[in-house]
């Protein structure tokens, strides 16, 4: 689903402060910014920019201090915080740097995770889990536990997970930060399959190479985006 | 989305199903983590456990109704002397009542009554109980063998008949149902046992046999020979009732109120009573009462800092668990589902330290059952029973949100963005920090006041121990002695009997002196007189306290060590046909005879007389005070006269319970069968029962004093043990905390005292803070104490100190452990971890 104008998010005038002991800091600056379904779209820029801030408040981890935030039309920079899950659950994806797997859980039940807070049912639950997991490769560690993988497979997992709800876009901070070169141009090619596919993707990265993977990147400087291309 | 709904599932599953998914990651959760939920569950376990045993008692002895059918129309009916306080009842105010009261389905009357049963074996003296035939029916229980009394069975000339208790039948007559139909003598007199009660039965609590009034028992207990038992104002039997439907307890007191007062020819000192109506043996409950509550409100506390140490361990797991719950919540969950997830965890971790509990309620109950005190009214039917289970999982669930809540509402509140990112936030940790702290603060105050408590009631116990009681109990042997009153009939056949045993008593090799007296001025009971005084040749008024009268055989105070304070005691010059003669205590002559001139004067016990004739007895010696009922207690005014000169129905009935004492020269008991057989040999069917040192009988004085002490003591041991539990959690997480800033504080210089300064100090800072709370706590609870507390104030200034002496040991030993982990850290190490 979209929105009239065909775009799925639409983030206008946004702003981030954060407020710490009388100290304002800027993070974002009246951003605009416009992400159509089937984009391969990249954040870059250096560290403290506001790659992540922005890409939380895309992921509805945090809200903009002003602006306004549409998803597939709708406005979503007001929403109350028990609406706030149920939509990231259903239309966000994400893949983190630090993977962020559940270590007690198996790397089928972190894959199934998502899904277990749509109250669905256990065989549709593995029925998605399992192809998840088939299309990143990692459908024969499905029991394994997280510590038991290495870098790159976790990588691969959380991307499972990322996928599994069919989300409307999938969020990517920085999820080559932790893997070596190798297993970093794997994660990268596993992404690019998935736009490929026909999956909306939103990378944020601060190492040039991997801009390169995305259609469209946005240049991000002191919480403004001072280039695009 | 189609897809979706058609795949979600029943109802009921959906309910069912995320329960069943929280419950097994919470158990996978608690299993991956053995150190944090053995140390969990085993804090609840004490903490619960601990409860539950004590709650168990409370069920049993406060809140367990009677247990006979439709018991709460069961009432006590009682008289009140608006001076002595509640009073027994006369046969003719019972008899009144029964056939003129409407409010009762029935009433019953009955009075304990002790019996020898002999004919088979060693005698037998058996705690048994006078009742009329009524009372199975008040009570609404029927024999398990045989029949109850017959109405008939009260009235003179019937043959004699008695019932067995379930236990005594079990245990003496081999469980054999033929014992029923069988002639057995009680008290000397050939009786059919025509019946045995069900088991657990035994009303009142512990009589072992019953019989009906106007056998076995002497015919005075309704009414004298002769006499009407309608003019029998003698205040010895307690009634039970039962109201009829719909009728409360107030009517039916104003109806026998009303039935008492109209009744004729009631004596002036009886007319003055009122009639109280109420909860059958309240007034026995109503004494432990305060103690057994002092004792649950301890472990309420002992269990609040058992759940502050849990929420402590789990504010830290949760501290360590952030990133996940992040995840969670990035991947959907809603806080609702988060905290639902959490509080399944602390609820399972509560049914674990619950279960665990359980087993040690079960322990602690066999253990309060078997030793606890026998003064605590149905402490020995204390069980865990399906009440207690249900009250015990109760504890569980509330325990289990009680210290979940927090944690649970905590974890849900994160900043997702900034723990989805890579590293520790720098707030992470801060807020937890404060509230572990709070907690520990608490639990320290609580611990305190548990400290305190348990040192008052030791202080207490201690003074008790060391009031002087008046004699001498060390090398004494004692045995109690009882005679059928069939075979001795009147104070001169026991009084031959007294000289035969002591006779051959004094010959033990091993005895130095031997002496009797009926009561035992031990440990036992008080027969309470009032009695006449005579100046000159005026009859003086009843005096205005009651006295203790005691029939003592001479040599009575030599053998227990009683001093003579003025005069002379008894010896063989008091003999039957010589003046009758008294010894009074220290406090009587001092109450009556304030100007010090008590010798020669003339007094008459109420039970003295002779031939209906009273008895003055000249006042020979005055002794030192004994207090041999409760130490704690001011002794009471006491007249002892000599067995020879014992006459009359009442003194004889006192005279039929004999304590024999024996002054040994070696261990007591070693000369317990010679003394025995020197019984016998005066008679061999003479049941002898209670062969005790005089050193164990005094101990039983403060069974209870010494029961509650040892258990607040266990209490407060626990108490200090969660709380110093709570500190080493705090510091040791403090310390972990602090990893980095003390190895930059290494590598500036500082040395390994100076950084186990730093980590203690934190620790014993809460402990400070801790000790000021539970200072004002100390101040406002330990007054509920007073009331069990003897010779000891409840801000005793000792017993605090070292109470918080004590603490402050535990507690330094706790936060020393994690200062001097955290002095041995490598700088280096402790460099490379994360600011």
């Amino acid at each position: 689903m979209t929105s009239e104008s065909g775009e799925l998010i639409r983030l206008e005038s946004v702003s981030k402060v954060f407020v710490t002991d009388e100290v304002e800091t800027h993070a974002l600056a009246n951003v605009h910014l416009a992400v159509h379904p089937g984009e391969f779209l990249c954040v870059a820029g250096p560290s403290g920019c506001g790659k992540s801030t922005l890409l939380s408040i895309m992921g509805l981890l945090d809200s903009p201090t002003s602006g306004s935030y549409r998803l597939q039309g709708r406005e979503v920079s007001t929403l109350s915080p028990r609406e706030r899950p149920r939509l990231r659950n259903h239309q966000i994806g994400f893949i983190f740097q630090a993977f962020n797997l559940i270590g007690d859980l198996t790397v089928y039940e972190n894959v199934e995770l998502p899904l277990t807070y749509r109250g669905i049912s256990s065989a549709e639950r593995k029925r998605r889990a399992t192809e998840a997991l088939e299309k990143v490769g990692m459908g024969h560690r499905r029991s394994h536990y997280p510590t038991q993988l290495s870098g790159g497979q976790q990588q691969r997992v959380a991307v499972a997970r990322a996928l599994v709800g069919e989300p409307a876009i999938l969020l990517a901070d920085e999820p080559t930060g932790n893997l070596d070169s190798q297993n970093g141009e794997q994660a990268m090619n596993l992404l690019r399959d998935l736009h490929q596919a026909g999956a909306t993707l939103c990378l944020v990265t601060h190492d040039p190479r991997y801009a390169q993977y995305a259609e469209r990147t946005v240049q991000l400087f002191d919480g403004v985006i001072v280039d695009e291309a | 989305m189609r897809r979706e709904e058609e795949a979600r599932p029943s109802r009921l599953k959906e309910m069912l199903h995320p329960l069943a998914q929280d419950v097994r990651f919470a158990l996978r959760m608690l299993m991956k983590r053995p150190v944090f939920t053995i140390t969990a569950v085993l804090c609840l376990a004490l903490g619960i456990g601990a409860n539950t045993a004590i709650f168990s008692v409370v069920e049993s002895v406060l809140l367990r109704p009677l247990p006979y059918p439709h018991s709460d129309r069961l009432v006590d009916l009682t008289t009140v002397d608006p001076k002595y306080g509640k009073n027994g009842v006369s046969p003719a105010q019972f008899l009144a009542w029964r056939e003129q009261c409407r409010s009762f389905e029935g009433l019953a009357a009955w009075n304990w009554q002790n019996f020898t049963v002999t004919g088979r074996g060693e005698p037998l003296w058996v705690r048994g109980a006078v009742v009329s035939p009524s009372l199975f029916g008040v009570l609404g229980v029927s024999p398990a063998l045989g029949r109850g009394f017959l109405p008939s069975e009260e009235r003179p000339g019937h043959a004699p008949v008695a019932i067995l208790s379930w236990r005594l039948f079990r245990n003496d007559f081999a469980s054999d149902a033929k014992v029923v139909g069988t002639t057995l003598k009680l008290n000397g007199i050939p009786t059919m046992i025509v019946g045995v009660m069900p088991s657990g039965f035994g009303f009142p609590e512990g009589a072992a046999l019953w019989v009906p009034p106007e056998n076995l028992v002497p015919r005075w207990l309704f009414a004298p020979p002769g006499e009407d038992p309608r003019t029998n104002w003698m205040e010895y039997f307690s009634v039970i009732g039962r109201l009829k439907p719909g009728v409360a307890a107030g009517e039916a007191r104003a109806e026998a109120q009303a039935v008492f007062q109209r009744s004729p020819g009631v004596p002036g000192d009886v007319a003055r009573q009122t009639i109280a109506a109420g909860v059958p043996f309240a007034s026995l409950v109503q004494k432990v009462r305060p103690t057994i509550l002092v004792l649950y409100g301890t472990v309420c506390l002992v269990l609040l800092i058992a759940c502050a140490n849990v929420v402590n361990l789990l504010l830290a797991l949760a501290e360590e668990r952030r990133r996940e719950f992040a995840v969670r919540l990035a991947l959907g969950a809603g806080r609702w589902r988060l905290v639902r997830q959490l509080l399944t965890e602390s609820v399972l971790l509560a049914l674990l330290g619950g279960g665990l509990g359980c087993l040690m309620a079960l322990w602690g109950v066999a253990a309060l059952a078997h030793w606890g005190p026998q003064d605590i009214p149905r402490i020995t039917q204390v069980s865990v029973n399906p009440w207690i289970l249900l009250y015990l999982f109760g504890v569980c669930l509330a325990t289990g949100l009680l210290f979940g809540l927090l944690p649970a509402l905590r974890s849900s509140r994160i900043d997702l963005s900034e723990w989805l990112k890579e590293g520790t936030p720098a707030s992470a940790g801060r807020h937890t920090g404060a509230t572990r702290s709070a907690l520990v603060i608490a639990e320290v105050a609580l611990a305190l006041v548990v400290a305190v408590e348990a040192g008052l009631l030791a202080a207490s116990f201690r003074r008790l121990q060391e009031v002087h009681l008046g004699f001498d109990p060390s090398h004494v042997l004692s045995m109690r002695i009882s005679l059928p009153p069939p075979a001795y009939p009147s104070a001169e056949t026991i009084a031959g009997l007294t000289r035969q045993i002591l006779e051959r008593a004094r010959a033990i090799p091993g005895v130095q002196a031997a002496s009797l007296a009926s009561p035992m001025p031990v440990g036992g009971w008080v027969i309470a007189v009032n009695s006449l005084m005579k100046t000159g040749n005026v009859l003086g008024k009843g005096m205005q306290q009651m006295q203790i009268f005691r029939a003592v055989s001479p040599g009575y105070f030599q053998v227990l060590r009683i001093p003579a304070v003025k005069g002379r005691v008894f010896d063989d010059r008091d003999g039957s046909g010589a003046p009758p003669v008294a010894v009074i205590n220290e406090t009587m002559a001092r109450q009556f005879w304030p100007g010090g001139n008590a010798i020669g004067q003339l007094i008459c016990p109420a039970f003295d007389n002779h031939n209906g004739h009273p008895v003055y007895r000249e006042i020979v010696g005055i002794v030192g005070d004994v207090r041999g009922i409760d130490p704690a207690r001011e002794p009471m005014p006491e007249i002892d006269v000599p067995y020879a000169q014992c006459r009359g129905r009442r003194v004889t009935s006192v005279m039929q319970g004999l304590w024999l004492n024996l002054r040994t020269g070696s261990d007591p008991l070693s000369l317990a069968r010679a003394a025995k057989a020197a019984v016998w040999s005066a008679d061999k069917e003479l049941p002898i029962t209670d062969v005790k040192t005089m050193d164990q009988i005094v101990a039983g004085l403060l069974a209870r004093q010494r029961f509650d002490a040892l258990l607040l003591g266990l209490f407060a041991l626990l108490a200090l043990l969660l709380a110093a539990l709570g500190i080493y959690g705090v510091t040791a997480y403090s310390a972990a905390q602090r990893t980095h800033e003390i190895g930059i504080r290494m590598a500036v210089g500082a040395d390994p005292a100076g950084i186990l300064r730093l980590v203690a100090r934190r620790g014993m800072a809460l402990v400070l803070a801790g000790g000021c709370l539970g200072l004002i706590g100390v101040f406002s609870l330990t007054r509920l104490l007073r009331g069990l507390l003897y010779g000891v104030s409840p801000l005793d200034p000792v017993a605090i100190a070292i109470a918080g002496f004590l603490l402050a040991a535990v507690s330094l030993l706790a936060c020393t452990m994690p200062a001097r982990r955290a002095a041995r850290l490598d700088p280096m190490a402790a460099l490379r971890r994360d600011g």
